[in-house]
């Protein structure tokens, strides 16, 4: 999330600052904005979407509260409640992108039937909470200005949901490049460029892709916006404003509805990997589940880490009585195991990430944004790596103790983790004939590894020559 | 060159009718630090003009409907409601 060091917090805002201090998230807001912004916080339509979880709430700070060190600093201080994991837009798979586009367009219409409006729209407005996304940007509501019929937010909205969405479905472009800044996105002439001829195939594309692309082409000057309506804003112009919004609001919505639909409909190797999974027999699959079962319930942890997640099996047992964050390397994966979450109701917050280059620090000065590992930091108790450790071995190139090393740093109480040894066909395909180089990959090496880091509390071999065990790491 | 009186208000009319379809069109972006976006500013500046064009229309036959039902028919049906065209107005915030 944003990071702040106490003599600044973000910066972008015009209207006040963020600052995450000693756990909780203050908000600074100006002296000029204050009475706006509590105006807002007492309106009923905020009430409402933060009782439904829709907003994050948000509360005024009594002076005695103020930390020492922020006193200094002039204006108003607001506390926000704590999501407790957060990820950025990078991270996400196209199932969340489009559930957090349509939470925001949703928002958004609900605060236009109210007389407000959103000023910004970007993927770094939003945070969740398990599967349910979150508005975190409250400074970003604004009163609507009766007259003016255009959404100012509706380019950026464009650019940072729609556009990388698309380029996403129809071009395989991960949105790990397209929203490694969340707030540029990627532009209309970008998109354009990417689709070429077939931007034009469509409506869809017409509108959001061709035509805006054609069109920032010529400029816009030598026509100064009048400085008010003809007439003056009256009830009725404030109607038809909310009319025109909506209706621009609610195509919107239909068309990010339309590719989220498609998301469903894709299919990759990994998310076709249970139906051909025969490297393991039925009575191999049963023995690791029940291992993994009777290792989560031994170590009965808050919350669980799951590096290479693939069908989200495992991570689905942890959920049962755990908050999980699940990675892997796929997207279709990936927004397979976040349907299927949100559907059923778990508390699993799956991301796409290689942990072999996880997502690094960025923004002004590479620290507006803090990297995975900063986040994930003390937050896990129990890590899995199942069936991953070989991938991070021989695809990744990454020594076996540094494997361990990082299994171990992020789960606070344990680690379970699967040794795939040199001579099993999964190795051996992805090896390719190289298996000599691996000499430092063997099941005692892995054994001495784990013991130097903790306690084996459990241990199982499989038939099919894979170990499972449950290391424990408290002191 | 003289233009005749008929013809100067007649343009005058004109211009502030496109005038007034200007303001309603026209982008104040003073208080958002977000850029708009030239291209798809335009593209939605004309989708929200046809739009609002199309609100008028509906007020406007709104209007005529609630007049008809008085004037020619004779009904005493307050303004607004729509039992015949079986419609609702546009709804407005009223919670």
């Amino acid at each position: 999330m944003l990071v702040a060091n106490v003599t600044g917090g973000t910066f972008r805002d015009p209207a006040g600052s963020l600052f995450d201090f000693e756990g909780s998230i203050l908000r600074l807001v100006k002296p000029s904005e204050v009475g706006r912004f509590e105006d807002m916080l007492r309106s009923d339509v905020l009430a409402r979407l933060v009782d439904r979880g829709s907003v994050v709430g948000t509360r005024r700070l009594e002076a005695g509260d103020i930390p020492d060190r922020l006193r200094h600093l002039s204006g108003t201080w607001f506390k926000h409640d704590r999501v407790p994991f957060v990820s950025v837009p990078a991270e996400w798979s196209a199932a969340m992108l489009a559930e957090a586009a349509l939470h925001t367009i949703a928002v958004n219409l609900e605060l236009v039937r109210h007389g407000y409006i959103l000023k910004d729209a970007t993927p770094a407005n939003v945070l969740f909470n398990g599967t349910e996304p979150v508005i975190v940007d409250v400074p970003s509501i604004e009163p609507l200005i009766p007259g003016r019929d255009v959404w100012v937010a509706r380019h950026q909205f464009e650019t940072t949901f729609l556009l990388p969405l698309m380029a996403r479905i129809e071009a395989g472009l991960p949105i790990q490049w397209t929203l490694s800044d969340p707030v540029a996105g990627l532009a209309h002439e970008q998109c354009a460029q990417l689709l070429g001829v077939s931007r034009w195939w469509g409506m869809d594309r017409i509108r959001h892709v061709a035509l805006p692309a054609a069109l920032t082409a010529r400029t816009v000057s030598g026509r100064a916006p009048a400085s008010a309506p003809a007439s003056p804003p009256g009830a009725s112009a404030l109607r038809r404003t909310q009319y025109v919004l909506e209706r621009s609001l609610r195509a919107l919505h239909h068309t990010v509805t339309r590719y989220a639909d498609r998301i469903d409909r894709r299919q990759s190797h990994w998310s076709e990997y249970e139906g051909t999974r025969d490297h393991y027999s039925a009575q191999d699959l049963t023995d690791k589940r029940v291992f993994v079962a009777k290792a989560i319930d031994a170590v009965s942890p808050d919350w669980v880490l799951d590096i290479g997640a693939n069908t989200g099996e495992f991570s689905e047992y942890a959920a049962s009585r755990s908050a999980v964050v699940a990675l892997d390397v796929d997207e279709v994966s990936v927004s397979s195991i976040y349907r299927r979450a949100r559907r059923q109701g778990h508390a699993i917050h799956p991301l796409v990430m290689d942990l072999v280059r996880p997502t690094p620090a960025s923004g002004w000065k590479n620290s507006e944004s803090k990297s995975f590992l900063q986040r994930a930091q003390g937050r896990f108790d129990l890590t899995l790596m199942l069936a991953v450790a070989h991938h991070l071995r021989v695809s990744g190139g990454v020594p076996l103790e540094e494997i361990i090393d990082l299994g171990c740093s992020m789960g606070q109480k344990g680690l379970i983790f699967e040794f795939v040894p040199v001579d099993d066909p999964m190795f051996s395909a992805i090896a390719r004939g190289r298996e000599s180089i691996y000499s430092d990959y063997s099941l005692d090496k892995c054994v001495a590894l784990l013991e130097h880091r903790g306690r084996i509390a459990m241990r199982s071999d499989l038939a099919n020559g894979r170990t499972m065990f449950l290391l424990s790491t408290c002191s | 060159m003289v233009m005749s009186e008929n013809r100067r208000r007649a343009l005058s009319r004109a211009s502030a009718a496109l005038a007034s379809f200007l303001a309603v069109v026209s982008v104040q972006p003073a208080v958002a630090y977000v850029d708009p976006g030239t291209g798809s500013m335009l593209v939605q500046m004309m989708i929200a003009g046809i739009a609002g064009a199309m609100f008028y229309f509906r007020e406007l036959r709104l209007q005529f409907m609630t007049w008809v039902r008085r004037v020619v028919l004779q009904r005493t049906e307050p303004a607004g409601t729509t039992a015949e065209t079986g419609e609702k107005p546009f709804q407005r915030s009223d919670d």
